[in-house]
């Protein structure tokens, strides 16, 4: 069998226990929790419903169903609703492998997550050799960036409520600010670590690069902005008022290298063997030195602005050399 | 997974957890099995109960069985192995946990989603709110399905099958790989395995994958391949590549101004030291081994970043800016 059926049963079999144990559950909160979309869950409930013996009467099969009022409601579950399935070998080997990294990356709790770890362990018993061979085989490290003090900072500020005091590099305008936030979240992607936080100098959430941060200090908070984290995705521009649409034209080579770098770029190949290559961005400043590298193989189109500011910045480069 | 089998592996499950003792072939065929389907107890039947006694099994849910009589099997689950036990964890393990792997849930791949569902079992007596997203991960969504599949056959040391993008010769090929390991560098994953193709272990991005990925032989039990002795994921991964000196490595000489001195750390060189100036900025010793992709990363600093020596390193980055 595929793991995505194994899979499937386990998502299965634990909505059974979950739905059992809350009685009253809201089909929306289970499809949060579970992770899945309301199609999907509407899927598992038909293909549980009137599952069980088949020699019996309907009355003594299952039978689950999603009632007016949007709750989910599994009657004649019998035993399997009873509690959980115990872990999968799959599972088993994420818990050994992620948390492994994380703790190697630092992670706040290490001591008490190596504990827990252990109690899972004698839980798995028979098949902990398993684990263990395959967590031999999967390396998740988490950061790259040297940035680990800020990291313990931010977990102290965000643990005692506290705010915190930052000096920060702002690419756009080549400076440093002074800044005081309130933290709400650290966040690791592409192998950097990000705070999210209110920041009280633009007065709004902003997500701050741990790497461009000179200074930092924790200070006493007066009143809290508290506010969840906005869910856009670190490093991906939306297309809002301020975005720029960039029109590249490159040779072939440098098109597929884009591509590759920047995952939002779109590429469409030309008739003469040239690629047109699409991206919305808020930060021109970054996008006209990236674009250093392609050298002459790459033309800015559109905006003017940053054909003005690459051309800029090859002059100041060559500057730098007193060339 | 068609409807009809999916009830009657529920159904399998269901009945056997309930009788809760032996019970015989001939009480499992009337009870689960469809009798249109399954008028009696033959070679059909008989193939199809094995195949979902292995599906189980794959899914964790051991049915056992045990000689009754002379000729005459029993079969059951045993509560004991197969519900989660109540793990004694202390609030600390517990809330330490919770946040790792709701981290973890952020990967948005095959990895967030075994940590959900390990998650939602070990949550199951006592749900932790404490540090709710407070420390998450985000990685690209793009690789999550092949993901899945590459775990499955290194889980169970099966071969795989996929169209591969070598973007040097700007062509996909077909490709069979026994998967050894799984690793994660800036976000992007990786596989290091034994590709047929060239005989020998090599290393691929799973971004770069252009096909579906398939288990080449998804029917048969035995393993593909055994991994070889003294496999190391870590080696695998770059970290020795990196850290073998070869005297072809081109010494250089960087300058960081203050703002960019927490950027240093690269793929293509290797970091000899590290001098801090008295205006912050930062020189760093360089032994460098790719010099292309070195150049193209210094260049994406802009001003902010200074070669210092050696000259040809210097023309080779003015060469490269262009703008003639």
């Amino acid at each position: 069998m595929s793991s995505k059926t194994s899979r499937w049963l386990n998502n299965i079999l634990l909505m059974v226990s979950i739905v059992t144990k809350e009685e009253y559950i809201q089909a929306d909160e289970l499809c949060e929790r579970m992770g899945v979309s309301r199609e999907e869950l509407e899927g598992d409930i038909q293909a549980l419903n009137f599952s069980g013996t088949g020699d019996m009467t309907p009355y003594d099969m299952i039978s689950a169903e999603i009632d007016e009022d949007g709750y989910v409601h599994i009657e004649m579950a019998g035993g399997i609703g009873r509690r959980p399935l115990k872990l999968t070998l799959e599972e088993g080997v994420i818990i050994q492998a992620g948390c492994e990294a994380l703790m190697k990356s630092g992670f706040r709790g290490s001591e008490a997550l190596s504990s827990a770890l252990g109690k899972i362990q004698s839980q798995l018993q028979d098949r902990m050799d398993d684990v263990e061979e395959i967590v031999g085989r999967i390396d998740l490290t988490v950061g790259i960036d040297a940035t680990e003090d800020w990291q313990k900072k931010i977990r102290q500020a965000l643990d005692g409520g506290k705010n915190l005091k930052i000096e920060y590099y702002t690419e756009s305008r080549d400076d440093f600010t002074d800044r005081v936030v309130e933290p709400v979240a650290l966040r690791n992607a592409y192998g950097y670590w990000y705070l999210t936080a209110w920041c009280y100098l633009r007065n709004e959430q902003r997500v701050f690069k741990l790497n461009r941060i000179k200074s930092m200090k924790i200070v006493p908070r007066k009143e809290s902005h508290a506010c969840e984290v906005k869910e856009q995705a670190i490093g991906e521009a939306g297309i809002g008022k301020q975005s720029h649409h960039v029109k590249l034209v490159m040779d072939e080579k440098s098109g597929r290298e884009i591509a590759e770098e920047i995952k939002v770029a779109k590429v469409t190949e030309n008739p003469n063997g040239s690629v047109t290559v699409r991206i919305n961005t808020k930060n021109l400043e970054w996008l006209s030195n990236y674009l250093l590298k392609f050298g002459d193989s790459c033309t800015v189109e559109s905006p003017t602005k940053l054909f003005s500011m690459v051309k800029e910045n090859r002059k100041r480069v060559k500057a730098l050399y007193g060339r | 997974m068609k409807q009809d089998k999916a009830k009657r592996l529920v159904g399998l499950t269901s009945f056997l957890l309930d009788r809760n003792e032996l019970v015989t072939l001939d009480e499992i065929h009337a009870e689960v099995y469809d009798r249109d389907q399954y008028p009696h107890i033959d070679d059909a039947f008989t193939k199809c109960f094995e195949r979902d006694k292995d599906d189980l099994r794959d899914a964790g849910i051991n049915i056992e069985a045990v000689y009754i009589d002379e000729g005459v099997v029993g079969y059951t689950i045993r509560t004991k192995q197969y519900f989660l036990p109540k793990i004694p964890l202390t609030p600390e393990e517990r809330v330490s946990l919770a946040m790792a792997l709701r981290f973890l849930m952020g990967m948005d791949n095959s990895f967030s989603e075994l940590a959900r569902s390990a998650l939602l079992k070990l949550e199951f007596d006592e749900y932790v709110e404490e540090g709710i997203a407070t420390v998450a991960c985000y990685d690209p969504p793009s690789e999550g399905k092949n993901l899945t599949v590459i775990v499955e056959g290194l889980t169970r040391c099966k071969d795989i099958q996929f169209e591969y993008h070598t973007p040097e010769r700007d062509v996909a090929v077909k490709r069979v790989v026994s998967p050894y390991g799984v690793y994660r560098r800036d976000g992007a994953y990786y596989m290091v395995g034994h590709c047929h193709l060239r005989n020998e272990v090599r290393r691929f991005k799973i971004d770069r994958i252009v096909s579906g990925v398939k288990i080449l032989r998804p029917f048969a039990k035995e393993p593909d391949f055994e991994v070889p002795d003294g496999f190391d994921i870590q080696a695998d991964a770059g970290e020795k590549w990196l850290k073998t000196k070869d005297p072809q490595d081109v010494p250089a000489k960087v300058k960081f101004e203050p703002h960019r001195s927490l950027d240093f750390a690269n793929k293509f060189a290797n970091v000899e030291s590290t001098e801090k100036q008295e205006d912050e900025s930062l020189i760093v010793t360089y032994r460098v081994k790719k010099m292309d992709e070195f150049v193209g990363w210094l260049l994406k600093f802009g001003t902010s970043v200074k070669v210092i020596s050696p000259e040809n390193l210097v023309d080779a980055l003015l060469e490269r800016v262009g703008g003639k």
